[in-house]
């Protein structure tokens, strides 16, 4: 009996031991710093550059920007010829949607596969600008859809909607999907960010809302949205429910978009099949097919297979190996409005978690961008498809144009510190007199792991500082542990880092929210900030503030191409270039034409074929 | 012996107690649900702080585990953070796709072992036996994900790509007409985990068989006259099951828990790929619920070996 009690002990022992090891492994979930995280809506920008521009570090495109308020070139899809071929495209996804519903959703994911089966009012085309769907005009001050003081809008929508089941759709599913969003009862609604500033909808006819805010929301175009789409919810279907939590309409929705889903079947598939209410009627597909898979690889041997037409969110590094399965399958990319950049810890310490002070002295900073040879990285790393960027508004209407990057000069960089006085010592890596203490050039530097393209421009980047007397330590970590919450002391968000790389975007909307506020650098007391760079510029923080309260478009431009230029003189962060929007593709499917916004592929779904 | 299973069940509910502590202090420590929604510039401070109160997460830690507790004692183990469906739905959806993989697994790796393992004890020393004493020990030190890998690029893309046969590496979903396609979805999977499992099992059959090959009432049962055959089956093998009893008890428990590593590799949608995927989105009610199951069948699985052994062994009573 004893042996018997024994090895029971050890039993339970050894479950207690991989319970905690189990969950101590898990990591929390964070926006990975690939483009494809977040699900921001979009404003049309202008000018997209061609994907094939690689040069453009020295020829800045004139932006002939259409103001979103006031006349943006919306345009209508050509209504799709009678379907031609059908034929199912099968997509493969390697994060499952945790939701059909965007506004239950913090996914990319999740907001493409909305957009095959929903659409709002407009979704953005390939050059960025609003490709009506739902809404009959794009509201302008011109047609009258935008009041002179821009708290009302007038969505004006097609006639004879219908929902997929047939049902019609009407201004009052507008005004159902608004109250939804603000019903306390609806605890899973993700972002309320601008319906809050709603003050009442209205619903003079069946196709028209008339949208009056409380006070000015500047990004209006937004809501209801999201880049490849957007979508409504319907009120004969809802509108009774006390609570739309958990409520299994989420799992088989209906929409107002191309496709219909017919199954859903956790971890494995979702099935959507033509919906032939469409209001472009039947689409060119006879079904899209979403497969779930456990990773990109995964999906990538699906293409090379001949299982899969689509894989979707490809990192950069991928291309080859995508392009050299040619002629069975490719990669596609266009530059996007995502941004990879450096930045630097830049709290002195009055708000807790100090950084390396050598970074709070405005030479040392630019003389970091000179040294990362750049070029490199937009023409090897990047395959000359991306650009070396000055600014964090890139490939959009609001990219200050006049700001050229800095060269890569490491001579230049070099003499800029030793005339300031910061020698280089017997290691070859400069020190600072801080307080009478010297301060070596020595810094971590915190990205992400698990992405080549970063581990590669952090391998040229450390050499290349190298070579200016800078010492920087790579320190990286699973895009979980990087984004993980002030609470959890989350190296970025807690300020216990010195400097760290990532992507994001302040596009579709130009909207830094608080990123350059000194109010929005998190503390202890205030952790749900977003100044992630610890950066407290006077100047910036009140352009940041006036900026969003700004009802004039072309005003409000000058206001965040004057933000960009003080980043840009101070060298407070070191963008480095646009990040490609990378999808594998199969030659077999066609009529894709990515879009640069978190669209992506999605846009023009309606128009896709497969050869048989 | 009810009174000792009654006592075993009492001890049971304090462990399973114990564990969902330790892991709920864990779990949350290093998984924030939060996380996703820190670099979402479409996400306000006030969505912040609105959705972290709709969670739950506002509130003082013993607070947050014992309003889960009480849930869970109700038979409700809450809704996911990140689908808001019922937990309870999520986990059914995936039970069935984990079952099939994991009993089809379990009953190979204990035919393949019990094979295995006879023939080496019988033959010790044998070239057979040194070819499965080889054999169980490349099952024992290759990672699962190696051994799936490998397979899926010798039997999946290899055979392909020489014109052979070739099986099917991915997820398979269930269709009547065709359950000849579905079957073949299983083979890699299964054969992932019988080659992982079964070099276990046949060591310990193995050993223990010798073991008792050379004890008095094997030797008595020999002399009586009985073939070799009555002697293994009926004599030798019954006592030597006894470590071979255990880890199958232990492995039946956490059939339910999924194989995490081969299910993601085959895209096969179960419980250990949720499991997965949900704890890298700090799901933390859709985890703490599958811990538990699997933390509850291990401890049942346990007394229910335990009695097993009684009946194995005579001469253990449990009290």
């Amino acid at each position: 009996m004893k042996s018997v009690h024994v090895k029971r002990y050890l039993i339970l022992a050894s479950i207690a031991m991989v319970a905690l090891l189990i969950a101590a492994c898990a990591p929390a979930a964070a926006p990975t710093a690939a483009p494809a995280t977040q699900a921001p809506a979009v404003q049309p920008t202008a000018a997209p550059q061609p994907s094939s521009a690689p040069q453009a570090t020295t020829a800045p495109q004139a932006t002939t920007a259409p103001q979103a308020t006031t006349a943006p070139a919306a345009t209508e899809a050509p209504t799709a010829a009678p379907a031609a071929g059908g034929g199912v495209a099968n997509i493969a996804f390697y994060q499952e949607p945790n939701s059909l519903s965007l506004y239950f959703s913090n996914q990319t994911f999740a907001g493409w596969a909305q957009a095959i089966y929903n659409r709002g009012l407009w979704a953005y085309d390939d050059k960025s600008q609003p490709s009506l769907e739902l809404a009959a005009e794009f509201p302008t001050t011109e047609n009258g859809g935008v009041s002179a003081d821009g708290l009302t809008i007038t969505y004006k929508l097609k006639p004879d909607l219908k929902w997929s089941d047939g049902e019609p759709f009407t201004s009052k599913d507008i005004k159902f999907t608004w109250e939804a969003i603000m019903n306390d009862k609806n605890t899973g609604i993700v972002s309320r960010d601008g319906y809050d500033k709603i003050e009442s909808i209205t619903t003079p006819d069946d196709q028209t809302a008339v949208v009056k805010f409380k006070e000015l929301y500047v990004p209006w175009q937004l809501l209801f949205n999201n880049p490849a789409g957007g979508g409504f919810m319907p009120e004969h279907l809802l509108g009774t429910k006390d609570t739309l939590d958990g409520d299994e309409f989420f799992r088989m929705p209906i929409g107002t978009g191309p496709f219909k889903v017919t199954e859903w079947k956790g971890g494995d598939h979702i099935t959507f099949v033509a919906n032939e209410n469409y209001w472009r009627g039947k689409p060119k597909l006879d079904g899209v097919t979403v497969k779930i898979v456990p990773s990109r690889d995964a999906g990538n041997a699906g293409l090379a297979a001949g299982d899969v037409d689509l894989v979707a969110d490809e990192i950069e590094a991928s291309i080859p190996d995508l392009d050299a399965l040619m002629p069975k399958a490719h990669a596609q990319s266009v530059p996007s409005q995502s941004f990879e950049h450096y930045f630097f810890n830049l709290d002195d310490g009055k708000y807790g978690a100090a950084g390396n002070p050598i970074f709070l002295n405005d030479t040392v900073r630019k003389a970091y961008i000179m040294c990362i040879n750049r070029d490199t990285i937009a023409e090897r790393l990047l395959f000359g498809k991306s650009k070396v960027i000055s600014n964090l508004w890139p490939n959009s209407q609001y990219d200050n144009t006049d700001l050229k990057p800095y060269a890569y000069d490491p001579d230049a960089a070099n003499k800029m510190l030793d005339d300031a006085g910061f020698a280089k010592g017997d290691d070859g890596v400069r020190t600072m007199d801080v307080n009478g203490k010297k301060v070596r050039f020595s810094f971590n530097h915190e990205t992400t792991t698990g992405n080549q393209l970063r581990a590669d421009v952090q391998v040229l980047a450390t050499a290349n500082l190298g070579g200016c007397g800078y010492e920087m330590l790579p320190q990286n970590y699973p895009s979980a542990t990087l984004f993980g919450t002030f609470a959890q002391n989350g190296p970025l968000a807690s300020g216990k880092y010195e400097t760290g790389g990532y992507t994001t975007s302040f596009s579709p909307d130009p909207d830094p929210s608080d990123n350059f506020k000194c109010s929005g650098i998190p503390t202890a007391d205030k952790p749900e900030g977003s100044n992630w760079y610890r950066l407290c510029d006077a100047e910036l923080e009140k352009l940041s503030i006036d900026q969003a309260k700004e009802a004039d478009p072309a005003k409000r431009t000058d206001m965040i191409k004057e933000m960009q230029k003080i980043m840009y003189d101070k060298a407070y962060v070191a963008p480095l270039y646009n990040r490609l929007n990378t999808i594998g593709l199969s030659s077999r499917l066609q009529g894709i034409n990515q879009s640069p916004t978190q669209a992506d592929a999605y846009w023009n779904i309606y128009d896709w074929t497969v050869s048989q | 012996m009810s009174r000792y299973i009654i006592r075993r069940l009492i001890q049971a509910v304090l462990i399973i107690f114990v564990i969902t502590i330790v892991t709920f202090v864990v779990g949350r420590a290093a998984a924030d649900p939060m996380a996703a929604y820190t670099n979402n510039p479409r996400i306000s401070a006030e969505d912040k702080a609105r959705i972290r109160h709709n969670l739950g997460l506002d509130q003082p830690l013993p607070v947050q585990y014992l309003s889960w507790l009480g849930g869970v004692v109700k038979g409700d183990f809450g809704n996911s953070f990140t689908t808001k469906q019922k937990v309870t739905d999520m986990i059914a959806e995936r039970l069935p796709a984990t079952l099939i993989l994991m009993i089809c697994a379990l009953i190979t790796t204990v035919i393949v072992s019990l094979l295995a393992g006879i023939y080496a004890a019988t033959h010790q020393y044998s070239a057979g036996d040194n070819l499965i004493t080889a054999a169980t020990f490349v099952g024992f030190s290759m990672p699962v994900f190696f051994i799936g890998l490998s397979l899926i690029f010798i039997f999946g893309v290899g055979f392909k790509a020489w014109g052979l046969p070739y099986l099917p590496t991915g997820t398979a979903v269930w269709d009547q007409n065709n359950p000849i396609e579905w079957i073949k979805h299983l083979i890699l999977p299964v054969a992932t985990l019988t080659l992982i499992q079964a070099a276990g099992y046949t060591r310990y059959l193995r050993s223990s068989l010798l073991d008792v090959q050379h004890q008095d009432y094997i030797r008595t049962a020999k002399s009586k006259g009985l073939s070799d055959r009555v002697v293994l089956w009926k004599h030798a093998l019954k006592n030597a099951s006894l470590p071979f009893v255990t880890i199958l008890g232990l492995d039946i428990a956490l059939l339910f828990g999924g194989a995490l590593v081969t299910e993601t590799i085959f895209s096969w949608p179960g419980i250990g790929r949720l499991f997965w995927e949900q704890s890298n989105a700090g799901d933390f009610p859709v985890m703490m619920a599958i811990l538990l199951i699997v933390s509850t069948m291990v401890v049942l699985g346990q007394i229910v070996v335990d009695v097993a052994y009684t009946f194995l062994d005579p001469r253990i009573k449990l009290a």
